[in-house]
């Protein structure tokens, strides 16, 4: 039993479970809820809530960032925890030993990142599939233990602290709101940017890349430039959020910050959520990072970890039962209500 | 000039525990196409399962691997039906991803129920190397070592002399073909997918000896498996004991002659050098790399 399916579903099926993204303004639903949560955030003054909102603002950029490369153009990597913990060693570094304000230092972290991705996806230009996932996964491993050893630059595994001195300059706050404006604000020119990206003429050459490699050069895109470019922004951008998260954290080391756990939750808020499209992975964050949050602090007394579990849980029953994610599921169900509603109207038409 | 060879003899041994472990992950690779990233917890669970059986009953772990072998197998059966063979009929990125989410769950499952102390078995034999001439061996390493090679063996046997190991090389040459020439797939992946759990199962009572078990202890060691696995080419079994070897060689001499902390950078060095320039690793199949499998 099944065989038959097994080989159909092989040769039909493409790289991403995507939805065909929705060409044309962004939906309501989309609005609403990016809204909805902004709103949240100024209402909720909770000290703790915020800090989730921070947080999940902050994971739905990127994850926005990561989608590019992962849900646009098909190329999921596991090492862009390489390009985050570049984006926040070279911005902290800058701020402690140059006195370059992160404002600038994310620039040049974001540029040293694109240039990283844009060099790895160019060696790795041949590879697919688990070849080039397990590629990515190498070389975030190696950024991690070059920034675990070269302690002179990083600090080593006792890491790097910026002084908790708030400044303006320096992005460094005493209240929570000026990180919640930060963060809403990089969540939006992610969102903004993807939202872009899929109407764009580019975006179509990433879609035909990702979907059908041999079609797309048939009918004259580079598929080897189109890659390279789309993990070049998806790395200069995750570098921003990794600027951002050190400066609201304002502590680094290698463990934490290029392990591949965090590669990992870029991916999975992305799968959860919805490969592909841009409200995708700001319902992953909105889902994911509130939950385990609130699972942490929920089942932390009684044991640790346990939350992680539920999590895990989730993350499997998601994909296996909901493949296009969350985005995915609510834009049929949207679908559907559309559909009822106009066979709704046709038979009052017709009554009438 | 004898601490080059015993360098190399080490490494060699080490290169043996390191094939053991990943050639579970390169079986299932090579006929289901999919890359179980839960491998590492499998890893996790049968040290953990050897070092209860162990501690209950005080036998030693290679007697153990009686037990966790079968138990491992199971799991195996359970983790395919209910996470592999759901996933298996879509695009390859749901078992990656579901994989994962079993990984996360593991790790922190075991967090829970075992917490995060250290476990090991005292070592056997008073733990003292023995003496070859001018080179030691630890007898853990030499035993594992032996064992390894004993199952790539064993394995390449079974798939180049056997009925169903027929089945599984036609499987991995075309999934379709072999289909169609009334090979029962979905039955060999199921058997596949256990098999290679039983695999890790051994791999962990060889292992136990040697390091501690902990909830993350399968992370490092599934970054060396997906190296070796690469290296040797996926799918290939000469190919896992022949890059298991190699990454021991490289960790061990960089190790001494180096620093033991660039060791890890230098097998993924290794890594990235290899899927640049000889993408389907040493004995891997022709233009598997770029075709992407199971996309």
């Amino acid at each position: 039993m099944g065989a038959g399916r097994i080989a159909g579903a092989e040769g039909i099926q493409a790289i991403s479970f995507s939805v065909a993204p929705r060409r044309g303004a962004v939906s309501i639903i989309e609005i609403v809820v990016l809204a909805s949560c902004i709103v949240a955030a100024v209402v909720v003054s909770n000290r703790y809530a915020v800090d989730i909102m921070i947080r999940t603002f902050l994971w739905a950029g990127l994850a926005l960032a990561w989608n590019i490369a992962g849900g646009y153009a098909g190329l999921i990597s596991f090492g862009h925890a390489a390009f985050f913990g570049i984006g926040a060693y070279t911005s902290t570094i800058l701020l402690l030993k140059y006195g370059v304000p992160p404002w600038f230092g994310m620039l040049a972290g974001a540029l040293i990142a694109g240039c990283a991705g844009a060099l790895l996806t160019k060696v790795c230009a041949r590879l697919r599939g688990p070849f080039f996932i397990l590629s990515t996964l190498a070389a975030g491993e190696v950024v991690r233990i070059a920034a675990l050893n070269w302690r002179t630059l990083t600090g080593g595994s006792e890491g790097l602290e910026i002084p908790p001195v708030p400044s303006v300059v320096d992005m460094v706050f005493k209240s929570q709101w000026p990180y919640v404006t930060i963060m809403v604000a990089y969540m939006l020119a992610m969102f903004a940017l993807s939202a872009w990206i899929e109407q764009t003429r580019y975006g179509y050459y990433l879609f035909a890349t990702r979907d059908d490699e041999d079609g797309a050069s048939a009918i004259g895109i580079n598929p080897s430039h189109t890659r390279i470019a789309a993990m070049a922004v998806s790395a200069g951008t995750t570098a921003i959020g990794g600027t951002l998260f050190a400066q609201y954290f304002l502590y680094l080391d290698p463990t934490h910050v290029i392990s591949p756990d965090i590669s990992f939750q870029f991916a999975l808020i992305c799968a959860v959520g919805g490969l592909g499209t841009a409200s995708g992975p700001v319902f992953g964050a909105l889902i994911i990072v509130p939950l385990s949050e609130l699972l942490r602090g929920l089942l932390s007394q009684s044991t640790s970890g346990l939350h992680l579990v539920i999590y895990g849980i989730i993350v499997i029953i998601v994909i296996l039962y909901f493949p296009s994610g969350v985005s995915g599921a609510i834009s049929r169900a949207a679908s559907k209500l559309s559909l009822a509603a106009g066979f709704a109207a046709r038979v009052q038409a017709k009554k009438m | 000039m004898s601490t080059i060879v015993q360098l190399l003899v080490s490494g060699i041994m080490l290169g043996g525990i390191y094939a053991v472990m990943s050639i579970g992950l390169t079986l299932i690779f090579g006929v289901l196409k999919i890359v179980n990233f839960a491998h590492g917890e499998f890893l996790m669970l049968a040290m953990y399962v050897a070092w209860a059986v162990v501690s209950a009953t005080g036998i030693t772990t290679y007697a153990a691997m009686a037990i966790v072998t079968p138990l491992l197998f199971g799991f195996g059966l359970l983790v395919y039906f209910l996470i592999v063979r759901p996933g298996i009929e879509k695009p390859h990125l749901v078992v990656v991803f579901a994989t994962m989410g079993l990984s996360i769950a593991m790790q922190n499952l075991a967090l829970v129920a075992m917490t995060a102390d250290l476990r090991d078995v005292p070592p056997l034999f008073g733990g003292t190397p023995i003496k070859f001439g001018p080179l030691y061996f630890r007898l853990e390493l030499l035993l594992g070592f032996l064992i390894s090679m004993a199952i790539t063996l064993a394995l390449m046997i079974f798939v180049k002399r056997t009925y169903v190991g027929k089945a599984i090389r036609a499987t991995v040459q075309d999934r379709d073909a072999a289909m169609l020439m009334g090979i029962n797939v979905p039955r060999l992946f199921l058997l596949t997918f256990a098999v290679g759990s039983a695999l890790v199962g051994i791999a962990g009572c060889i292992m136990l000896p040697l390091y501690s078990t902990f909830p993350t202890v399968g992370l490092n060691f599934v970054l060396i498996a997906y190296v070796v696995v690469v290296l040797g080419g996926m799918g290939s079994m000469e190919g896992a004991f022949l890059g298991g070897v190699c990454i021991g060689i490289v960790q061990s001499l960089s190790g001494y002659y180096v620093a033991p902390a660039y060791g890890q950078m230098f097998y993924f060095l290794v890594f990235l050098l290899v899927m640049i320039f000889r993408p389907n690793g040493l004995l891997g199949q022709r233009g598997a790399a770029m075709v992407g499998i199971n996309e």
